[in-house]
């Protein structure tokens, strides 16, 4: 069932304004640097002021995508322009519209070289991400998939910082490698369901419905699990992950931990949990096992960093880790949780890594060491940055709180044993976060470079503060959010319930059995 | 059998697109005489309007379907989808020559005679299902081949690329011609269908034959396509000769090539399928691994591309073990598609080219996505679409191609297919990584003032974009194109 209650191709317009505002800074002059930012930022904003009306329309009581257009595009195989959102995708593409203004505003004066190409950079990257949390046609989806890879490879490999070119050809090899599994995985699905049906079709909605045997479940699970598990990045297909964040500019860290990493976990709601049910009941335990393995990985791996960039990097693996584990706990409250921590690590991990890089914008080393006693110099600096790593670590009041308990909470109506080996983890991520927090703001000033350091500027306060709302806002009253995707997890998790396919495909081969089992009685 | 030599004025119908060509090259050869030294680009716009001409001829005729002269020319849509992919490359490929000849000062029309003639050879060889016409065609085209690999006289490395294609190329056709002796043996005939028909119901001794005779053609039809492991000739051909020719060379002769491969094995080989798709199995899968592998060392864009070509060979490969319509489909479309991203890769070559066809070296385009925005930034769709990277053309090709091999269950096929593309990022991106992400400020490369190659860039990029978004129409007609 289709529906667009605005009557407006919303979605669409959302996901190719950022095109045209890079094709018009293209035609902007190069020496005309503020024009070209305020253009790319004006687009941006544009943009997410568009998207708005998605929240303010959406309706919580249908599981059925919503805002949906369709056209035909390759009409002798079936694939279509097919785009739409349910409660699972509405809320990464609000993050994706949200943070990346917020991502370019703070490059205004980190980005001092080819500016003209980095606001073109960041717009088609908007771009990218949007199609891929809106695409329902499945070759459309990876379309956007691999597109948005060349955003990011140029952002880092231009922008970035040392050993740039290394950490971008890890980067984009890694992902790239991972999806390419995917691809095989998306043909067979494709001839598989015209085998089973007669249809050629590329519908994600239709192909979510279509029972396939065990055996075909388990490859098809395991080519999308490689590409997933490589985006999010799931313990241990992560290292790519800390090379690209601690190499990326400010605002491509944000854009990675914000949106990039999400795809990864969108991936997984999207395909492999309604696609192959079974297998997913089967890889459960495994991925749950990775995920708790990634949850204290990332943890200990984060103490030990000297690099405050690098140990959110790592924080990173850690919180995903919990976003997976709430994921595969299978459970209406671990599901929500997990999507909403989703969101959580975009403004939480974005906004840390913002203000790492405003410090380092005016230092220029990241190094935990080379600080102390911030809080002393610059006051609100320290303020912000206090908020964030409290959100990080999940205190109660703030975002990071909400979604860590329902995944707690998810786990252990799974099993409790993985309630409790994870409520350690939480431990962990305080012991690493404050004990850095306290080495950068607290103590004495003993390094006389900081004694210069200034404050926030207004620019900086702008941007920071809309993160500030959302971490309240979503740790005091979260039902804004849970209440519109609590029918369309409800609507998952009856499809990864639904009972075992075998029957429905093989029945032959089950009656086979049967004789079988008979001959030998 | 008694072959008549009469023919009638419908068999010349067939062929008015080769005939078109024919006679402007023979103009060229009348009136080069006559022409003095400055106004010699003449030649080459007489070549281009020979293509233009065919082209239009091929256009109009599109969707007749003839035979003439006995069934030894046939003229379909596939070998008219060929027809338009090759004059495509050709008209590039001239366009590419103008400044090139005259930087070199070789500006000679025989260069552009000797380009029509093997034009019209591909077009033949593209279009019969006759052993015999395809051993000739491919023979007229080599020599076409050789001589142009060697134009540049003063460089040594021409002279010697031209020396081992020649004899590499001498080499493969005497297996081409022994295949071609087997089977005229084994079945009275060279005529594909003929062979079809006495195949199937052939004794299994006969069909033992006929695997080796179809070895010994394929051998053949390997060095064409560049298949590994008849391979060895592509780097240095394509790294020696002269850069207008190396783009044309990478592309025209081997669509012309695989159509008759193709013609060869669907109808001819078709009886014994399960036989040859198990060999085309294990070549495709070295072929691609091969090129692929050997490129991530290469340090000059010209050997790299060569290398690139041997992979892109392989994939295509690809489309026709899946033996089936998409697949056949899809390497038509594929060579479609290559002619933009082959022909604009090469044409950037070109434009770092110096004097004596040199300086290709990837370490010259350091900083050169600063310098030269805009050529850079087709450089860098090409190299995208090269790799398969969504929304070129380069993913449209290599999705059909593997999806034709899942379609007939061809699964490790396609995985292998696709771990290549993986591999092959590696080196394209390493072009990419060179222009934008070293030495960004110190770029002394000048171009090559050639405003119509620059042009052939830009337009090739836009292509390549644009049949990657929008693909659905070309792809009907690529699928469409194959009804044997």
């Amino acid at each position: 069932m289709d529906m667009n209650q605005l009557h407006f191709p919303i979605l669409t317009t959302i996901t190719f304004l950022p095109l045209v505002g890079a094709f018009l800074v293209t035609l902007i002059s190069e020496k005309n640097e503020g024009l070209i930012k305020y253009v790319t930022f004006g687009f941006l904003v544009l943009d997410f002021i568009i998207s708005l009306p998605l929240f303010f329309y959406f309706d919580p009581t249908t599981y059925h995508m919503q805002f949906v257009e369709r056209v035909p595009w390759i009409k002798s195989l079936g694939f279509q322009y097919y785009v739409g959102v349910d409660g699972i995708s509405l809320f990464l593409v609000l993050l994706t519209t949200f943070l990346t203004p917020i991502a370019q505003l703070s490059t205004w004066k980190a980005i001092d070289k080819k500016v003209k190409l980095f606001n073109i950079v960041i717009l088609l990257m908007q771009t990218g991400m949007l199609g891929v949390f809106i695409s329902l046609d499945v070759f459309l989806f990876y379309v956007f998939w691999e597109l948005q890879l060349i955003p990011m490879y140029l952002m880092i490999g231009i922008w970035g910082g040392p050993n740039r070119v290394f950490a971008t050809m890890k980067f984009f090899l890694y992902t790239f490698a991972g999806s390419v599994f995917m691809l095989v995985a998306i043909m067979a699905l494709y001839f598989l369901h015209h085998k089973y049906t007669g249809t050629y079709t590329m519908d994600m909605v239709q192909l979510m419905q279509q029972p396939l045997p065990h055996h075909l479940q388990l490859w098809l699970f395991l080519a999308f699990f490689i590409a997933f598990a490589i985006k999010v990045p799931m313990w241990p297909f992560h290292t790519w992950l800390p090379w690209a964040h601690v190499e990326a500019p400010t605002a491509g860290s944000v854009i990675l931990a914000g949106v990039l990493l999400k795809m990864g976990t969108y991936g997984f709601l999207r395909f492999n949990l309604p696609m192959f049910p079974d297998m997913t009941h089967a890889f459960a335990v495994l991925v749950i096992v990775l995920s708790i393995i990634g949850i204290f990985y990332g943890a200990f791996v984060a103490m030990v960093q000297p690099d405050i960039k690098k140990l959110v990097a790592y924080s990173s693996v850690s919180h995903l880790g919990y976003s997976m584990l709430g994921m595969f706990a299978l459970t209406q409250t671990g599901v929500e949780g997990s999507i909403l921590q989703m969101v959580n690590h975009g403004i939480s991990t974005g906004a840390l890594f913002l203000v790492v890089g405003i410090v380092y914008e005016r230092r220029h080393t990241r190094l935990i060491s080379e600080y102390g006693g911030l809080a002393y110099l610059v006051p609100a600096f320290a303020a912000f940055f206090m908020i964030f790593t409290l959100s990080s670590i999940a205190v109660p009041g703030t975002n990071g709180f909400v979604g860590e308990f329902m995944i707690l909470l998810g786990a252990f109506m799974s099993k409790p044993v993985y309630g409790i080996i994870v409520a350690f983890g939480g431990l962990f991520s305080a012991v690493y976060m404050l004990t850095m927090y306290k080495r950068v703001f607290f103590n004495k000033v003993t390094n006389p470079k900081n004694l210069g350091l200034t404050d926030m500027n207004l620019r900086e306060w702008l941007y920071l503060i809309p993160l500030l709302v959302f971490v309240f806002w979503i740790g005091i009253y979260p039902q804004t959010f849970l209440s519109k995707m609590r029918v369309s997890v409800e609507h998952l998790l009856k499809q990864v319930n639904r009972t075992t396919v075998e029957a429905n495909v093989n029945t032959t081969q089950i009656s086979l059995t049967k004789t079988v089992v008979v001959k030998k009685g | 059998m008694s072959i008549s030599m009469v023919y009638s004025l419908k068999d010349l119908t067939a062929i008015i697109p080769e005939l078109i060509l024919t006679g402007f090259a023979f103009a060229i050869l009348l009136i080069d005489l006559w022409l003095p030294k400055r106004l010699k680009t003449l030649n080459g716009l007489l070549a281009l309007f020979g293509v233009i001409f065919a082209f239009a001829a091929v256009v109009v005729m599109y969707n007749a379907n003839m035979t003439a002269f006995n069934n030894m020319i046939v003229m379909d849509k596939a070998s008219n989808f060929a027809s338009i992919i090759m004059l495509i490359t050709a008209f590039v490929a001239i366009i590419m020559s103008f400044d090139f000849l005259k930087r070199e000062e070789i500006n000679l029309g025989e260069y552009y005679e000797v380009l029509l003639f093997s034009l019209v050879a591909m077009q033949i060889l593209a279009s019969t299902y006759n052993l015999i016409v395809m051993f000739i065609a491919v023979e007229t085209l080599s020599i076409g081949m050789y001589i142009l690999t060697g134009f540049l006289r003063d460089k040594d490395e021409s002279v010697e690329g031209a020396m081992k294609y020649f004899i590499l190329g001498s080499f493969a056709s005497t297996f081409l011609v022994l295949g071609i002796g087997l089977f005229y043996g084994l079945f009275g005939s060279v005529d594909l269908n003929v062979i079809k028909s006495s195949l199937s119901g052939a004794s299994s001794f006969y069909k033992w034959i006929s695997i080796l005779a179809f070895l010994f053609v394929f051998v053949g039809f390997g060095f064409k396509i560049a298949a590994f492991p008849f391979h060895s000739w592509t780097p240095d051909v394509y790294a020696s000769a002269p850069t207008p020719m190396s783009a044309f060379m990478s592309v025209a002769p081997k669509a012309a090539a695989f159509l008759a491969l193709l013609r060869f094995l669907a109808v001819g080989m078709g009886p014994i399928e399960p036989n040859w798709t198990k060999v085309l199995w294990v070549v495709a899968v070295l072929t691609m691994t091969f090129g692929n592998t050997v490129a991530l060392w290469q340090k000059d864009l010209k050997r790299l591309l060569g290398y690139s070509s041997i992979a892109h060979a392989g994939y295509m490969l690809v489309g026709i073990v899946a033996a089936n319509e998409l697949g056949y489909g899809a390497v038509m479309f594929y060579l479609f598609s290559y002619v933009f991203l082959n022909l604009g890769a090469f044409s950037v070559a070109e434009l770092i080219s110096k004097k004596e066809d040199r300086g290709t070296e990837i370490e010259n385009l350091k900083g050169f996505g600063y310098k030269h925005p805009l050529i850079a930034a087709s450089m860098l769709v090409f190299m995208f679409g090269l790799a398969g990277v969504p929304p070129t053309v380069g993913f449209v090709g290599k999705y059909y191609l593997f999806s034709a091999a899942v379609k007939s269950h061809l699964y490790w096929l396609a995985i292998i297919g696709v771990v290549n593309s993986a591999i092959s990022a590696y080196f394209y991106l390493n072009v990419i990584v060179t222009m934008y992400m070293k030495g960004e400020n110190e770029s002394k490369l000048e171009l090559f003032n050639s405003v119509p190659v620059k042009a052939v860039v830009l337009l090739a990029a836009i292509c390549v974009l644009y049949i990657g978004i929008f693909p659905s129409s070309f792809l009907d007609i690529a699928l469409g194109s194959i009804g044997f």
